[in-house]
Formats: structure tokens, C-alpha cells, sequence
């Protein structure tokens, strides 16, 4: 008996169904390194805003208080805080440390003043990864 | 010395054989679009979790730096604090601040009452309740 080979049109069907499956398990593969990619780059950049919490308070408390905000730098006596370009310079005194971010990264200085409780600056730090975070230092008025 | 027979059926797919194997298929795709799910929602709870670290850490900076501190103004506090963080808009998200046994005890908790963060301040000397 002779042995029945495939049409074009069944190897057509074969292949485009084949196709379709493989599409729909390569757009999930793409979607799960997507996430572990995003989780991986989000756990280093927290841990690096950790660390910056810890020198963001340390600056704040070396500072005489009277703080100004002025061109995106933050000044205190003669202690100042800047950023450029994903990096952020705190310099108090002679003591100058520099964080640095990925180019992206925005940084914004902010005071904000309590009637009963003790006022304090804000760094607030973004990235495009919709990543928002806070880190408060606060700050004892010096009374004259 | 037996003679192989050449008449068998060419050995074509049945029907059942090509369920089966779309089923197993089908199987493995579902596992993988389960996993990826799970993956995007642990993801999600750990953001969640950080953000919750981050505003009882703020909380915390703020009411340390308070001389009396008395009970309301931590509530200020994390309630301030809470409503500057992202988790705020998040409807699945609740908070808790109350006394237990003499320490102020406050936590951002999940929808299902699991504890995001959660921390326990002893009101020791020069705080008052």
C-alpha cells in the first residue's frame, strides 16, 4: 500500500496551529523575564535607597537647621545638597558623599512644618519605573 | 527466516491521540500562565511590602524626635505618614494603631488582616500615653 503523504494544506494548518501556541507560550516567557527583570533592577534600587536613608539622616542631623531650598539645592549653613544627573551630593563641611542612581532617577528636596511636632525635610526619590519613595529626616529647631 | 509484512495502515494520528496531546499541552501552557500570574502578584505584595517598611521607618524617625510623645501624636503621625505613601489609594489596604499592653502597637495590614509591616513602640521615660 502506498503510504499517504501530508497535503500542504494539512502541514499549513499544522504549522499555523503550532504557530498560534508557540506565540501565546512565547508572550508568557517574554511577560515572566519581564517581571523578574523588573523585581531584580526594583530590589537593587531599594537597597540603595536604604542605604541613602541612613546618609540622608546622618547629613540632616550635621546640619545647623535654617534650611533653604533654592535651584533644586538644599542649603544649610554651609552644608548643601544637589543632585545631577542620578547622583546625589551631600556635602557637610569638608565631608562631600555621593550617591548614584541610573541617569533616571529624579530627586526632590522638601520642607514640610508641623504646628506640634517637629519639622522635618523630605527627599523624595522617583524613578520611571513608577517608583515613588519617601525618606524623612527630621530636624530639632535651634531656639535663640 | 520470518518476512516483514508491508501491508500495516501508514501510522497516521488518531483523534484521541491529538486531544491527548494538545491536552497536555494546553496543561503546560496553563502551569506557565499560572506561574507568570503568581510571579506578578508576588511582585506586587513585596512593592507593597517595601512601601510599608517605608512609611512605619518614617513614622518612626518623626515620632523619635518628638520629646513628649503622647499617643495621638503618634497616630498623627503614621496617619500622616500613610496618607503621603502610595498604599493610601490602594483599597486593600488597612491600618491599625492602638495600645496593646502598654506600648502603642501600629501596622499596615493586608486585606486578609496579615501584617505588610508592623511594629510595636514602648512608651519608656519622658513618653506619656
Amino acid at each position: 500500500m502506498k503510504k499517504k503523504n501530508y497535503t500542504l494544506i494539512e502541514m499549513l494548518c499544522c504549522i499555523g496551529i503550532l504557530a498560534v501556541l508557540m506565540n501565546a507560550t512565547m508572550l508568557l516567557f517574554v511577560d515572566g523575564t519581564r517581571i523578574c527583570r523588573d523585581a531584580i533592577k526594583n530590589a537593587e534600587l531599594n537597597q540603595d535607597i536604604i542605604l541613602l536613608r541612613k546618609k540622608w539622616r546622618a547629613f540632616i542631623k550635621k546640619c545647623p537647621g535654617d534650611f533653604k531650598i533654592r535651584d533644586g539645592i538644599l542649603r544649610s549653613g554651609g552644608n548643601s545638597a544637589k543632585t545631577e544627573n542620578g547622583k546625589l551630593i551631600l556635602r557637610a563641611g569638608d565631608d562631600t558623599k555621593e550617591s548614584v542612581f541610573p541617569q533616571n532617577t529624579g530627586f526632590e528636596f522638601r520642607m514640610e512644618k508641623f504646628d506640634s511636632l517637629p519639622d522635618c525635610v523630605v527627599l523624595t526619590v522617583s524613578t520611571d519605573k513608577n517608583l515613588k519613595s519617601r525618606i524623612v529626616a527630621c530636624y530639632e529647631k535651634k531656639t535663640k | 527466516m520470518k518476512k516483514k509484512s508491508y501491508n500495516r495502515q501508514p501510522a497516521f494520528f488518531t483523534m484521541t491521540e491529538l486531544v491527548f496531546a494538545m491536552g497536555i499541552f494546553v496543561f503546560v501552557v496553563g502551569s506557565f500562565y499560572s506561574a507568570v500570574g503568581a510571579m506578578g502578584r508576588y511582585r506586587e505584595m513585596l512593592d507593597d511590602q517595601t512601601e510599608a517598611v517605608s512609611v512605619l521607618d518614617n513614622s518612626l524617625e518623626r515620632i523619635s524626635c518628638v520629646k513628649s510623645l503622647s499617643c495621638d501624636q503618634a497616630k498623627k503621625i503614621f496617619r500622616d505618614e500613610f496618607a503621603k505613601s502610595p498604599l493610601f489609594n490602594k483599597e486593600k489596604i488597612r491600618t491599625i494603631c492602638e495600645i496593646r499592653e502598654d506600648n502603642l502597637y501600629i501596622g499596615i495590614l493586608k486585606e486578609n488582616g496579615k501584617a505588610l509591616a508592623d511594629i510595636e513602640i514602648k512608651l519608656g521615660r519622658g513618653k506619656t500615653l
